[in-house]
């Protein structure tokens, strides 16, 4: 079956948003399932951000953060790695597939990046088929 | 004594200063980008700014462009925050429309004499509605599109042009009216005619002349005569125009309200034009005409026409209609006598014969009080004009009795534009004015009243001799003939239909004089006039267009909407040809510089003419491919690799059109020498940049020298100075240039006033004023949400009127609309507008990124009384239609479903106060060589404390290599005063041997651990309010080529310390000039780890040094061979001229291919280099003694600089700029500024400006005392909190404590910076992170 995976993305404002927004520039395309939320930092994000969609039925997660040793904020992205690392635990432990959840370190030089791991990650989903929690709660 | 003798004289100088000297304003000439990046960095440095440009609207050539290189981002985006910033700051003051015409005075107080051309269009009360344009019937060519569209003659510049308001086109003179006995307005009855108004036609030619019907057949027609079409082919038959017009059926009149009795005595042509006029003007007219009949002189000729009587009658009762009383058989003896029977005024009109004792001459004079005699006119149209004249005179007179004439609305729309050029001609007293025309040559004596029958024209021939036109053409063809050449035609349509009534075609040039400190010049560019180059064909091949012209065309708010058309037939295009260097390297021309823009902006047109239609394939036809900028290498080899931009290195000889398919055949000869020849169905000039006359001639008037291509040219040491002290240079003006460069001088040129004026920083300032916040804390939420088409940026793809509808109906929402530019002035008005009358609380703008405007949809809700916080942006261009273009229907989908997240989060969104934090007015530069210094001595010299750290032991940098330069600079002098001059500074503490280890804090509170080395060490603590980066950046250390195991092999800069020490040695023996065994066959090898895979950019300094180094070889022994092989010569800009020079100097370039590198080996005792070159398949063998390698620049070492600043850099290991145009020298963090070669590779100059220009925008941050916090700050509940302390613990700013007391956990909102990451780690729930709160994030969720 032929689908088009949701995603909800959340970016951080200072790389990970800004490369979005070059692959916008350089009028790089990519698949249009995507919601990117803004973040100050991907250290922000709660995990209920990531828990909550995916219980409602979104196919993926994408947490984009600048690269280890750029953040912004000294050290948000080391904070929203272990915080990944416990949804995925949870998520396991609930029988989620923890790889519906991605964190990916992307610059604000990285467009092209940006726009290859959204692919990417559309072409993992699908062949992964569409979240199992889709039909139940999700409209 | 002498010291004493000293003081007292500076004392006595300082006493006699002129109170407030000196003058906190400064002049910044030129609203372009360089000029609104001067405006705006004096202004938010505490200096008032005046900003004038010729043009109605402030811009630019910027504002002409689509989109701009090397990023492909829209120009209009990243112009119109800018054009949005300088028209809502308080402390620039817009002024358009207007020249500097002279400059008296001192540097520090300068007065300046502006002289600002109507704009007949009252800016205040123009609402840019648009009401006025399809009134006028005016067509000109439109400047702004090249020429490829027709706008009217009441015009907006461009749709987001600032200031937001209409102007009309209009010269002092139209040649046809001013020629006119009668003041016949002939180019309006052409327009009008042009654009089937006949009706309007026939009303505007009753008012000029009542009498149409005879006038045309005895006139010897003069605004024929005076008509500059007959400089083309022949004259627009005007007088014939003028008869089709009167064979018009007249339109029904309704007599106006009667008000001031006036007489008229006299019934001929004058008196009853009078009569006229003055019933017109509202006024009751009795005329009193001693014949049995009106008519007077005109009754015979009507009469020698034959059967034309009744027409007569007509004409005459067409003015009794007005309300007009003619009483025949009436003689009056004692015209003054009516005076006294009731009437305000009299006018004597008798004509010929009568004797009044008024005197001789044509004007009309008035005796006494209140009446005017008429002198007799020598022909029918003089005497009508004569009648004009005497009813303007009666006008006047009573205006000034009683202030109006009849209904004042009468006479206002009447008058405002009948009467308004006399108005400004005429110096005040009424027996002067003309109605409508300057000043009247005596009419040639040919009428019918003095010589009797009037020639009369055959009815087949013209007077002139030409053809009579067909009479069935003349509404439309011939109608359409005329040129419009004056602009504005004056026939008052735009006053009619402008509501707020802002048109007024009174308004008169006016003179402002400035008083101000300094002056910038940033009069900008012209294109080159690609007539001159006459073999390609510009201007008689319509399939030819110029690049600015191409650039509109691809442009959303072009002449075809960003549709690629052929002007010949309206085809799409898909053979392009692109010929570089039209009017650029050209010395034939005049041109004999680089105009160094042109090869970056073909290979951007070339792109996105192919984005916009992938059939395109473009053809490049240049000499030396030039990307030296940041990223611009990328950029041309990502056209030709991946766009399929094809590229051909040859000089294009001619240009000729096909005849029948107007294709275009270009001629070239191919790189291997053969002729060739290929069709093209579109040819684009790469026109360069020239300087304006306008702008010679004003640095001419002010005493500014400028060069043979009237560039101000500064020195190499300042570039922003001028041969004027006070008077400062900044973009095109001081040479070609792209935009972030001219930018930069924008910012250096305000540093450098700002060091002169820096004593009076914030005398002149005015503070700006918000309406009081409104509280809508107990409102339900009122959501507007505003969705913009970004020209076809959005609204090509994504349906804008489906996105907005959808908003509509979502909750909470009150309105919801589409704008096509939300960005634009009049939108952000129609906000505020909106957000007052509909009652609005929270605004959603779907647009571009919040990244650019989310501060300007914040401030304009600040400006409509709304807490900024209460604005929210969606991104649904780079975001969504540029990446999903093939997509309309997911596009808009997503659009739709973004802007429903954004509104679940607006009606969740609560107003944030702002605190206000102090800034430490102290900069840390770190770097100390040419960029840092010359930052550091930019801001100490404006009175702000620097600390400047070199973690070398000497400062210098990479200055310290340079032994000379090409313009004139000698860089070891350079070095030593600067040096001298920061080390003795009292501002400017200076640590070498330092390295900067940790960075904390804020902007405007900085924080920087040092670590001293050298023979103290230890750490210290800099606390500053800004930071510059200024760290450069290290040579390529070459290998392969022999290098390091031949002496003989060397890198450019071990040459020039070579030749520098020849050059030494041979001036201390005296013997300058003279050869002395130093190399004799020199082998340069450019690119030599640049342009490579592994540093995909150019080293930008190679090429320069090349040309340097060769020169001096050339100049220290005239026989010495020297070879450069080249992938490019990249000499931009002026240095273009040098590399001429090598040229003729016998210096011999050659062209190696990146694939083919030359090869250097030994041979015998000397070494040989051998190279396939200039497309020649055998390789070439150069003997030589010297093989010099050019090297690259390299990034510096900065990857754990960059981590501990936390700074971005580049792939390529350069610092990243927060935008590569917008703000080439911020970062995206607060307080930190970049320049020097840690941006980039660039020359001395570049350098220069670069760090004088962060100095200023350091400036505007340490000028201004306090900043207020971003509002994204972490708060606390503290009922909620348990005081566990998982925050402090999180927190990486040490914002976060524990209160013992209370046992909460508290914020200093200083310190906070918004990460959010306290609010995550709250188990409790008790940490907000202000608008990214928990409860907004999960709303968007469940959308």
């Amino acid at each position: 079956m032929d689908f088009e995976p949701r995603i909800v993305a959340f970016l951080c404002s200072w790389c990970s948003y800004t490369g979005a927004d070059l692959a916008g520039t350089s009028r790089l395309q990519y698949p249009s399932s995507v919601r990117v939320i803004r973040m100050m930092c991907s250290g922000a994000v709660d995990p209920v951000y990531v828990l909550k969609p995916l219980l409602e039925g979104a196919d993926g997660v994408l947490i984009g953060g600048c690269h280890p040793g750029d953040c912004h904020y000294q050290s948000g992205n080391y904070k929203a790695r272990r915080r990944v690392a416990a949804v995925k635990a949870i998520l396991e432990e609930v029988g989620l597939d923890p790889d519906r959840v991605w964190l990916r370190w992307i610059s604000a030089s990285e467009g092209r990046l940006f726009a290859e791991t959204v692919r990417e990650m559309v072409d993992a989903l699908k062949a992964k088929g569409p979240s199992p929690l889709k039909g139940e709660w999700a409209t | 004594m002498g010291i004493w003798m000293g003081a007292n004289l500076s004392d006595g100088g300082d006493s006699n200063l002129p109170a407030g000297f000196p003058t906190g304003a400064v002049l910044v000439v030129g609203g372009g980008v360089a000029g609104m990046q001067a405006a705006l960095d004096l202004a938010n440095g505490g200096f008032r700014v005046y900003l004038i440009d010729r043009a109605p609207a402030i811009g630019g050539t910027a504002a002409r462009l689509d989109k701009i290189f090397p990023t492909n981002d829209c120009a209009m985006c990243m112009l119109s925050p800018r054009l949005a910033e300088c028209s809502r700051h308080r402390d620039v003051e817009i002024i358009t429309g207007a020249e500097l015409i002279d400059l008296a005075g001192e540097p520090g107080c300068f007065t300046a004499r502006v002289r600002q051309r109507a704009r007949y269009v009252d800016l205040d009360r123009c609402t840019a509605c648009g009401d006025c344009v399809p009134a006028c019937p005016v067509r000109r060519p439109d400047a702004f599109n090249g020429e490829l569209s027709e706008r009217r003659a009441i015009y907006k510049l461009y749709p987001q042009g600032t200031p937001n308001a209409f102007a009309v086109e209009r010269t002092d003179t139209l040649p046809c009216h001013s020629a006119c006995p009668a003041g016949v307005r002939g180019s309006a009855l052409a327009a009008l005619s042009r654009e089937r108004r006949l009706d309007d036609a026939r009303r505007l030619l009753e008012q000029d002349n009542p009498f149409p019907g005879v006038c045309v057949h005895v006139c010897d027609r003069p605004c024929e005569a005076a008509c500059p079409r007959g400089a083309i082919d022949r004259p627009v038959a005007l007088a014939d125009l003028v008869g089709f017009v009167a064979e018009q059926a007249t339109s029904p009149t309704t007599p106006l309200r009667a008000g001031v009795r006036v007489a008229v005595v006299g019934a001929g042509p004058a008196g009853l034009t009078a009569a006229a006029d003055l019933a017109r003007l509202g006024s009751a007219v009795t005329v009193l005409e001693a014949a049995p009949a009106a008519g007077g002189a005109l009754r015979p000729l009507y009469a020698e026409r034959g059967a034309a009587s009744d027409r007569l009658d007509r004409e005459i009762a067409a003015i009794s209609r007005l309300g007009v009383e003619i009483r025949v058989d009436c003689p009056v003896q004692a015209p003054e006598a009516l005076l006294g029977q009731g009437y305000a005024a009299v006018v004597v009109a008798t004509g010929p014969g009568a004797s009044d004792g008024a005197g001789s001459g044509n004007e009309p004079r008035t005796v006494g009080r209140g009446i005017c005699w008429v002198e007799p006119a020598p022909t029918v149209a003089a005497a009508i004009g004569a009648g004009h004249r005497a009813a303007e005179t009666i006008r006047r007179f009573l205006a000034e009795e009683r202030g109006a004439l009849g209904s004042g609305d009468a006479e206002r729309s009447f008058l405002r534009f009948r009467f308004a050029p006399s108005d400004r001609a005429e110096g005040g007293e009424g027996a002067r004015l003309v109605p409508a025309t300057p000043a009247l040559a005596p009419t040639p004596a040919t009428s019918a009243s003095t010589l009797g029958t009037p020639p009369v024209p055959s009815a087949e021939s013209r007077p002139d001799g030409g053809p009579r036109p067909d009479p069935a053409l003349l509404g439309s063809a011939e109608a359409s003939r005329c040129l419009s050449c004056g602009g504005c035609a004056e026939c008052g349509a735009c006053l009619e239909v402008c509501q707020p009534g802002a048109v007024d075609l009174a308004m008169a040039d006016r003179e402002l004089t400035l008083e101000v400190g300094a002056v910038v010049l940033a009069m900008g560019i012209e294109p080159f006039d690609a007539r001159l180059k006459g073999e390609y064909g510009f201007g008689r091949y319509p399939n030819v267009l110029t690049s600015l012209q191409f650039e509109r065309m691809l442009s959303a708010s072009g002449p075809s909407g960003g549709k690629l058309f052929r002007p010949s037939n309206g085809a799409a295009p898909r053979r392009i040809a692109f010929l570089q260097c039209v009017g650029s390297r050209d010395v034939a021309c005049g041109r004999g510089y680089c105009s160094e823009i042109c090869c970056m902006f073909v290979a951007e047109e070339a792109v996105i003419a192919r984005e916009h239609d992938p059939a395109v394939q473009p053809t490049v036809f240049y000499l030396d491919l030039r990307a030296t900028g940041k990223g611009f290498e990328r950029h041309v080899v990502a056209a030709e690799r991946d766009h399929r931009v094809r590229y051909v290195r040859s000089m294009v000889s001619t240009v000729r059109e096909v005849p029948g398919s107007r294709d275009l055949r270009v001629r070239y000869v191919s790189e291997d020498g053969r002729p060739a020849e290929e069709e093209f169905d579109l040819v684009v000039l790469a026109v360069g940049l020239g300087t304006p006359d306008s702008a010679q001639e004003l640095c001419h008037r002010i005493g500014v020298e400028v060069d043979p291509y009237g560039f101000t040219r500064p020195s190499a040491g300042s570039p922003v100075t001028t041969s004027r002290p006070g008077v400062f240079a900044a973009g095109c003006a001081a040479g070609p240039k792209d935009i972030p460069a001219a930018m930069v001088e924008g910012s250096a040129a305000a540093a450098e006033a700002a060091r002169l004026l820096g004593a009076a920083r914030g005398t002149l300032t005015r503070r700006k004023e918000y309406p009081p916040e409104r509280d809508v804390a107990d409102e339900p939420p009122r959501i507007g949400v505003f969705v913009c088409r970004c020209g076809i940026n959005i609204g090509g793809v994504v349906d804008v009127p489906a996105v907005a509808a959808f908003a509509r109906q979502l909750p909470d929402v009150a309105h919801a609309e589409e704008n096509l530019y939300t960005c634009s002035q009049d939108t952000l008005r129609r906000i505020r507008e909106q957000i007052e009358e509909l009652g609005l609380n929270r605004v959603v703008v779907a647009a571009c990124t919040p990244r650019t405007h989310e501060p300007l949809y914040r401030e304009t809700a600040r400006e409509a009384g709304l807490n900024p916080f209460l604005a929210e942006m969606v991104n649904i261009r780079e975001q969504d239609s540029w990446v999903h273009r093939s997509e309309p229907v997911a596009a808009t989908l997503k659009a739709q479903e973004l802007v429903a997240m954004a509104v679940a989060r607006a009606r969740l969104l609560q107003p944030i106060a702002r605190q206000r934090f102090d800034v430490v007015a102290e900069a840390l530069v770190v770097g100390g060589g040419l960029a840092g210094m010359t930052a550091a001595l930019a801001l100490a010299n404006q009175g702000f404390a620097v600390c400047l750290v070199e973690r070398e032991a000497a400062l210098g940098g990479h200055l310290r290599r340079l032994r000379y330069e090409l313009d004139g600079c000698d860089p070891p002098a350079m070095l030593a005063s600067l040096a001298a001059c920061v080390l003795g500074h009292q501002k400017i503490r200076t640590f070498t041997r330092a390295t900067i280890q940790q960075l904390g804090g804020r902007v405007g509170r900085f924080s920087a651990l040092v670590r001293l080395g050298g023979e103290s060490p230890g750490d210290l603590v800099v606390t500053h309010g800004a930071l510059i980066v200024a760290v450069g950046a290290r040579a390529v250390q070459p290998s392969g080529y022999l290098y390091g195991e031949d002496p003989r092999v060397v890198t450019q800069t071990e040459l020039e310390v070579e030749l520098a020490a020849i050059e030494h040695g041979a001036v201390a023996e005296g013997r300058a000039g003279a050869p002395d065994g130093g190399p004799e066959r020199v082998v340069m090898i450019q690119c030599v780890g640049s342009r490579t895979p592994e540093r995909p950019y150019c080293g930008k300094v190679c090429c320069r040094q090349a040309v340097k180094n060769a020169l001096k070889l050339k100049a220290l022994r005239p026989d010495a061979e020297v070879y450069v092989l080249h992938r490019d010569v990249r000499t931009t800009g002026v240095l273009e001229e040098h590399f001429r020079r090598a040229r003729e100097a016998g210096v011999h370039f050659l062209r190696y291919e990146p694939g083919r590198p030359p090869e250097v080996r030994r041979k015998g005792a000397g070494l040989e280099v051998v190279a396939a070159v200039d497309g020649r398949a055998e390789a070439l063998p150069l003997a030589a003694d010297r093989v010099v390698l050019s090297v690259g620049v390299a990034a510096g070492d900065h990857a754990d600089l960059a981590a501990r600043l936390k700074l971005p850099l580049t792939e390529d290991g350069f610092f990243l700029e927060a935008h590569p145009k917008l703000r080439p020298i911020d970062f995206a963090a607060d307080g930190v500024f970049l320049c020097g070669l840690a941006h980039s590779p660039q020359t001395i100059p570049d350098v220069i400006a670069q760090a004088t220009g962060a100095a200023a925008r350091a400036a505007t941050l340490l000028s201004q005392g306090a900043v207020e916090s971003s509002g994204i700050v972490a708060v606390v509940d503290d009922r909620r909190c348990t005081g566990c302390g998982l925050c402090v613990a999180v927190c990486a700013y040490e914002a976060r404590r524990l209160d013992e007391e209370r046992r909460v956990a508290v914020v200093e909102e200083v310190l906070c910076q918004g990460c959010g990451a306290c609010a995550v780690a709250c188990p409790s729930g008790a940490t907000r992170q202000l608008t990214l709160e928990r409860r907004q994030v999960l709303a968007m969720l469940e959308v």
